[in-house]
């Protein structure tokens, strides 16, 4: 499977916590200090729209976003272009893009705890209806590629995929972590899992 | 993959003329990434087909420290000038009078979510754009808008753009009659037109049902129709008044009455004959006077309209005209029919306050339209889903975009008004504050434009915000007003036709840029846009949320009874509205504000670094340019037949080819050659090879011989390697017919 476009979202801990409106000087400031990866282009708010992207960095192969879809609040990191490696390594290093987000959010003296997401459960979403329809044959086989990918996250313990939204909706799988490591880990990236 | 598997798995179920459109489209991406097709003219090719250009896509941002260098990888490789290729883009969807389906709107989000950013975005035009697309994902995104009727041909450019007409049309209790079928034949008819690819700027159209309430807003409009019914030997006879000449900008015009009473069967051949006109004397090297109002304000409208009836005189006939009068009018029905139940007569707060903000009865006994506000004209792409899915469960096919960026819901039966709330309540669409002055309209501004100045975005945000929190508090007299953002002066926010209306511009102080906005108040909605607003000073963005309530203040307080926004601003005057804003012009230190020194939802220090070149004026390429383009496309489409080792296929698309560059070159002396091969060929060899003039100096008449055996012959080649020879030859062809219009263009320039 060669997607056009995956998106990996980590929800936040504590959601009410953080304004969306507080995200926008700072995302600027990680375009100009290059703070985050790819070509980041600009900063988007959308934080007036129900359920939508709230507030995003796009990108030329990156999307990051604080992301209300589908009602919850969470860092959401989308890969559009440029794509490298089996499907596994892509949806890691979107998980890797996510964690590191939430650090970074973290470090503002005006966000603090309010930007931690947890990473006990996950949202991979593949945004490519021609490759991926959302359906039970693409579960299965995109399963072995998100186990994959969580496998190195999670202490060993027990994954849980499960297919979500309806056949007119992107592909989305809701991968649970019984016992999944710290955010700190996952945002060491693949080389601190090898 | 996606892109050949998208192309493969919606063959037939596109228009074959808008797939083929799609199949050059392609092409032309193809061939100027090899640097075949040259930038201007790959630019106008894309923006006649709704590619436009994005804030950045220059390769530059000022990141409010310094200006930014974005390095794509793509390096220098161009879309038109100073416009990089992996730079992202806007793609522009026509949604003509503002009809969409349930199906449509499933589409447009799945697109908005593999393509662009998850957001639809509705315009003041009734359009919907895309934003932060690549280039290279535009055709598939076409052709999936094509397999469920949807087109971007001709959505930006030097062309005929997307049809508004009135949302309310067909239901209206004030309308003539319904120009939903007219406005419709009119967009299909002009789509494409030979007749309206040669104009100097773009050309808005506008229907109108009613004269006097806003409707479809004609009077500032390059050209309207508005409906009208009169009594002849006591029989209604339907029939339109056409207007000429509006437009807004930097110099707004009303329009000019063109002609009463045009019959339905003439309306169209009226259109064609302006746009003849429009084509042949507008402006084409100076694009801030080629709009078609400067061409009626140097004629007089007088003399114009003796031009358009000169020149309807010797339109050939087109069954068109009146095909979709023959067919018969039929008009929209409801999805559900009455159940004779009625509205429910209990209600709550919420549903009360929208009830009476977002619900219209319909001339049709037990029917309504109820408007669903999307703030700033946004909506995600998950929540169009939902929003399809209320659609379908209520009123079907009937779904209309408005050009005060809302959607409408027509038919809704009385008696599921109250369902209806409670499952837009459920998806959280069920604001009650439509058409208030809490539905702020905004242009995209700087969030995205190219050519914005201020933040219109950012500052219609706000004010929403801030209005809705104080709704409840707020006058009648100031709840109906309607507020319109412009962020720069092109006026594409409709500001002129506001109550309060803004536009972006900047001013210097100490040495640094003050993002402002210039205020304009009492434009007339009403009467179709039937008079524009007074501008009555610059004030810094920030200080807009107090002008708001400084205006609608000291109208609650001095207004006389019964007195409209629009009265009060001409009773009061330029002097008197400027004088109570005066002070909120001065601009303190940036010590003493910093915050006055950037923009609405942007912490970016202001700066006007980023205004690009525009592209809205369109790059003024000849439609021979563009038909010898296409021509070109036609070609490769041939090499890469050739290379598929498919024989038949090749030969067809050389010969193509062949055929659209002649065709090209013999419409620059006979506009209306038609579309068949024997006639063409026959006045290219008149016109271009018997007069030698397609010639070249050292290869004589050898580069047109191809074309005409072919023709001659009316036989397929028949082995590959004959295929080879034609495809080759093709491509010298195409070449000789550029070399043969430079030097017809050298000509004519000569005797100038």
């Amino acid at each position: 499977m060669n997607p056009h476009r995956i998106s990996v979202k980590l929800y936040l801990e504590d959601p009410a916590a953080l304004d969306p409106e507080a995200v926008v000087e700072p995302f600027h400031r990680y375009i100009r200090e290059d703070a985050v990866g790819g070509i980041p282009i600009d900063v988007a708010r959308y934080a007036h729209v129900v359920n939508g992207p709230g507030i995003m960095i796009v990108g030329h192969q990156l999307d990051y976003a604080i992301d209300y879809g589908e009602g919850r609040a969470g860092l959401s990191v989308t890969r559009k272009r440029d794509a490298a490696g089996p499907l596994a390594e892509q949806v890691r290093d979107l998980a890797t893009e996510a964690a590191r987000l939430s650090l970074l959010l973290q470090a503002e003296d005006g966000i603090g705890a309010a930007g931690r997401a947890g990473t006990g459960e996950v949202l991979v979403t593949i945004l490519d209806r021609y490759e991926a329809p959302n359906d039970d044959e693409t579960l299965v086989r995109a399963e072995p590629a998100l186990r994959d990918a969580f496998a190195p996250l999670s202490e060993g313990a027990s994954l849980e995929v499960t297919r979500v939204g309806g056949t007119r909706d992107p592909f989305a799988a809701r991968v649970a972590i019984s016992s999944a490591r710290p955010l700190e880990h996952w945002a060491e990236g693949s080389a601190a899992l090898a | 993959m996606s892109t050949i598997g998208w192309r493969d798995r919606l063959q037939g179920k596109m228009d074959p003329e808008l797939a083929e459109e799609i199949d050059v489209f392609e092409n032309q991406v193809e061939l100027r990434k090899d640097g075949r097709v040259d930038e201007r003219v790959f630019a106008e090719t894309r923006l006649r087909r709704g590619v436009y250009g994005q804030r950045y896509d220059n390769g530059l941002r000022h990141d409010g420290v310094e200006h930014r260098t974005l390095e794509f990888p793509s390096g220098e490789l161009t879309k038109g000038p100073e416009t990089l290729w992996d730079a992202p883009g806007m793609l522009r969807i026509k949604v003509p009078w503002g009809g969409l389906t349930p199906l449509q709107i499933d589409v447009l989000a799945e697109l908005a979510e593999e393509y662009s950013d998850h957001i639809l975005h509705i315009t003041t035009r009734q359009d919907i754009q895309l934003h932060y697309v690549h280039i290279e994902d535009m055709p598939t995104v076409m052709r999936r808008l094509a397999a469920v009727g949807m087109t971007t041909r001709e959505a930006c450019g030097n062309g005929v753009r997307n049809l508004t007409a009135c949302p309310l049309a067909g239901v209206c209790r004030t309308e003539s009659f319904d120009v939903t079928p007219h406005s419709e034949a009119l967009f299909r008819f002009l789509l494409g037109h030979p007749d309206c690819q040669d104009f100097g700027r773009k050309f808005k159209i506008a229907f109108s049902g009613c004269a006097d309430e806003a409707c479809g807003l004609v009077m500032m409009h390059d050209l309207g129709a508005i409906a009208r019914t009169d009594i002849i030997d006591g029989e209604p006879v339907d029939s339109f008044d056409v207007y000429v000449g509006g437009g807004l900008g930097t110099t707004p015009h009303q329009a000019k009455l063109l002609a009463r009473q045009v019959p339905l069967g003439e309306l169209l051949p009226t259109v064609q004959a302006v746009s003849r006109v429009f084509a042949r004397l507008g402006e084409k090297q100076n694009r801030n006077r080629a709009r078609i109002k400067f061409l009626v304000a140097q004629v007089g409208i007088e003399e114009f309209s003796r031009l358009v009836r000169e020149e309807r005189e010797i339109l050939p006939y087109d069954e068109r005209w009146t095909a979709h009068l023959e067919d018969g009018l039929a008009p929209e029905e409801p999805a559900r029919a009455l159940d004779g139940r009625g509205e429910d007569d209990a209600d709550t707060p919420a549903f009360r306050a929208w009830r009476e903000s977002n619900v219209y009865l319909q001339r049709q006994p037990g029917y309504a339209v109820v408007t669903i506000p999307l703030p700033l004209g946004d909506i995600a792409s998950g929540q169009a889903r939902l929003l399809a899915d209320v659609a379908r469960r209520f009123v079907g096919d009937t779904v209309r975009t408005t050009v005060e960026q809302n959607i409408v819901f027509r038919w809704v039966r009385l008696e599921d008004l109250r369902d209806l709330h409670a499952a837009l309540e459920e998806i959280g669409m069920a604001d009650p504050y439509a058409e208030t002055i809490v539905d702020v309209t905004s242009c995209p501004g700087t969030d995205t434009c190219k050519l914005g100045i201020s933040a219109s975005r950012g500052l219609a945000g706000e004010l929403r915000e801030r209005l809705a929190a104080k709704s409840s508090d707020l006058d009648e007299a100031v709840k109906g007003l309607r507020i319109k953002v412009s962020g720069c002066f092109n006026s594409c926010g409709q500001h002129h036709v506001a109550d309060i209306g803004f536009f972006g511009n900047s001013r210097k102080s100490g040495g640094r840029v003050v993002p402002h906005f210039q205020v304009v108040l009492g434009g007339q909605w009403q009467n179709n846009a039937g008079s524009y607003g007074l501008a009555v000073g610059a004030i810094p963005s920030k200080r807009i949320p107090e002008v708001v309530d400084r205006i609608t203040g000291q109208f609650v307080a001095d207004r006389l009874p019964g007195e409209s926004f629009l009265d009060w601003t001409g009773r009061v005057g330029r002097k008197g509205l400027a004088a109570i804003i005066e002070d909120l012009k001065q601009i303190p230190d940036y010590e003493e504000d910093p915050a006055l020194f950037s923009d609405w939802g942007n912490p970016r220090e202001f700066s006007i670094g980023d205004i690009g070149v525009g592209e809205c004026a369109g790059e003024v390429i000849s439609s021979t340019d563009l038909e010898l383009s296409f021509a070109e496309s036609i070609a490769f489409e041939a090499q890469v037949a050739l290379e598929d080792g498919d024989i038949a296929r090749a030969d067809d698309r050389a010969y193509r080819s062949m055929i659209t560059a002649a065709r090209a070159l013999v419409r620059t002396e006979l506009p209306d050659v038609p579309e068949q091969d024997d006639v063409i060929v026959r006045e290219f060899d008149t016109r271009f090879v018997e007069t030698k003039r397609f010639q070249d100096r050292f290869a004589h008449g050898k580069f047109a011989r191809p074309l005409l055996e072919r023709h001659a012959s009316g036989t397929s080649a028949a082995t590959e390697e004959h295929a080879r020879t034609l495809v080759e030859e093709a491509q010298l062809f195409i070449d000789a017919a550029h070399a043969c219009q430079i030097r017809m263009a050298g000509a004519t320039s000569a005797t100038q």
